[in-house]
């Protein structure tokens, strides 16, 4: 059973949809990058499955509840990291982790200590006295802090220095090779491609792809430079799968496919010199971003 | 209810509440000290103003006569704009918390979030309410107390007559409280929530006023709160006005269902 189930769900403001059917499934166990750009709907996904918003059409199970009906005892098992995370400005850190926890009827000071000193925050202070960062590692503290089934992050590594981000990144494969499920939204590929297993691009309301990053990074582009020995490239034909230009004896360009035959092309060919650059996620990204076709001839 | 979310609500504004207290206190004190110092010819005099008779009126549900007792003169003590400024600053600022200004400051998607249904919330910010009107309400009645041990008057009050009248503000406060607590489940800033509800109590004393002045105002008295709140028949009769704690506690209750049942359908917003 999945974690996170989403089926055609929907969502509009004032009679404007903002979501169009989305098909969403999070499996146990998996960090799971929700990827989009700003106003794709990732937050409005986010929010219904926390029960904050109602759906206006298609279904939505987390953890086996349904988030709007029986979201209390869903989010028993939930952390939540919202994308701007306010506090109550007047207490201190600790007394809103304490809080938080007493509302959960929960004893994480254990693991509220273990994580401020990883996180480096005194919790001392009154939190009107934080920095945004501050404030945000106080956020990541609460939402991990009773070690919750499904972590449901938006946007968790803004205003964190690059230590804290990859303190965070540590924190989430930990909680993830334990059977936890991390669900995070971003718009940073970098992160997600460094992170996840599994993603899911939204684009203006629809869910354009879902897949993981394995098999992302396998349709990516890959950029090829090669140099043939003098005179030799006139002869060879190019593969199939390559796109680019060739200047004389020096080839330049990408190439889509199974490396192994590009390979066993290149063995045939009098080459010089080979350059292959990984797959690059984000010209992928880009087009699926781009134009509503881009993401399936990519 | 959630006790952690209640000590919370209460801790969070026990400061403001504990000075309003001290405030109705002190003013039912003053007050008192202030009519000790009048001699009943005194009262004759600027009790036949015709423009402080309509006003008194307007506030207390019936004429102040020359002969009132010193009973039914603190019925002031119970309807004194200022008594209602430091309760009702305080019951609306609490009854708009929740929603309005988690949502507003952003703090509704850590609040909301947390394995608690909105029922439990709502529920909650009730029990608050209800305290902080309990405490006003009684700090209105032992206020008198207070001053009849240290500015006694020239006859004994009569306290069964006050707490009946003390009831009857409970009552309103309790309605105040609840209709905004309603208004806030349909607003996502807290400015609005109480600027709705500042309209209906200033219309409220506006229409008691004006029905002083005009028979067809009168007719309207009935959809304003102090309507419900005549502590001047009840002293002098001293009847429990079941009437109007009827009326009052039913508005509440029918406020309390539609703001619950407003409360767990609505959308929670992010913040602005």
């Amino acid at each position: 059973m999945n974690i996170v189930e989403t089926h055609e769900l929907a969502k509009s403001f004032a009679a404007q949809p903002v979501l169009h059917g989305i098909d969403l499934r999070v499996a146990p166990g998996t960090l799971y990058g929700f990827l989009g750009p700003n106003g794709a709907g990732k937050t409005t996904t986010l929010r219904i499955l926390l029960g904050l918003l109602d759906r206006s059409g298609g279904t939505a199970r987390v953890l086996g509840c349904d988030p709007w009906r029986q979201g209390a005892r869903a989010r028993t098992n939930i952390g939540y990291l919202p994308g701007d995370v306010r506090w109550y400005p007047r207490l201190t850190g600790r007394a809103t982790l304490d809080f938080l926890a007493g509302v959960r009827q929960r004893d994480c000071r254990r693991t509220i200590h273990r994580l401020a000193r990883r996180l480096e925050l005194d919790l001392n202070l009154p939190v009107r006295t934080y920095s945004r960062g501050m404030k945000q590692k106080l956020g990541i503290i609460q939402a991990l802090m009773h070690e919750p089934a499904l972590l449901i992050l938006d946007e968790p590594a803004t205003s964190l220095d690059p230590l804290m981000q990859d303190v965070l990144h540590d924190e989430l494969r930990q909680a993830v090779a334990i059977g936890r499920t991390v669900l995070f939204s971003s718009h940073t590929l970098s992160e997600v491609q460094q992170l996840c297993d599994h993603v899911g691009i939204l684009r203006a309301g629809r869910l354009i792809e879902q897949t993981t990053i394995d098999a992302l990074r396998n349709r990516a582009l890959r950029r090829v430079e090669i140099t043939f020995a003098a005179g030799a490239a006139g002869m060879a034909s190019a593969p199939r799968g390559w796109h680019g230009e060739k200047r004389g004896d020096h080839w330049v360009g990408s190439f889509s496919g199974p490396m192994s035959e590009l390979l066993a092309w290149l063995a045939k060919q009098p080459v010089l010199d080979l350059v292959v650059t990984p797959p690059d996620l984000e010209d992928l990204f880009r087009a699926y971003y781009a134009t509503p076709d881009a993401g399936a001839s990519a | 209810m959630n006790r952690a979310l209640l000590r919370r609500l209460i801790g969070d504004s026990f400061g403001l509440l504990a000075l309003l207290t001290g405030a109705t206190l002190a003013t039912e004190l003053a007050f008192m000290a202030v009519l000790r110092e009048f001699s009943q010819q005194d009262h004759v005099v600027w009790m036949r103003v015709e423009f402080v008779q309509r006003m008194l009126r307007a506030l207390l549900g019936a004429e102040l006569t020359p002969d009132t007792s010193a009973t039914g003169l603190m019925a002031l003590g119970f309807t004194h704009p200022l008594i209602y400024a430091f309760s009702w600053s305080y019951l609306l600022t609490a009854a708009t918390r929740i929603p309005a200004a988690e949502i507003e400051r952003g703090t509704a998607d850590l609040l909301l979030t947390l394995p608690v249904t909105r029922t439990t919330v709502y529920a909650s910010a009730t029990v608050h309410l209800l305290a902080a009107c309990l405490v006003f309400a009684a700090a209105a009645l032992g206020g008198v107390w207070l001053a009849e041990h240290i500015v006694p008057l020239w006859e004994p009050l009569e306290f069964g007559r006050l707490t009946i009248v003390a009831v009857n503000l409970l009552a309103v406060h309790v309605c105040v409280s609840i209709t905004a607590l309603m208004v806030s489940t349909w607003c996502v800033r807290r400015g609005a929530a109480v600027a709705i509800m500042l309209a209906w109590v200033f219309a409220s004393l506006l229409l008691e006023l004006l029905g002083q002045l005009s028979t067809t105002a009168a007719t309207f008295g009935a959809l304003g709160i102090l309507h419900y709140h005549r502590p001047l028949i009840t002293i002098r009769s001293g009847d429990w006005p079941l009437g109007h704690l009827v009326v009052l506690f039913l508005a509440a209750i029918a406020g309390w269902t539609i703001g619950a049942a407003r409360f767990k359908r609505r959308d929670i917003p992010a913040a602005g």
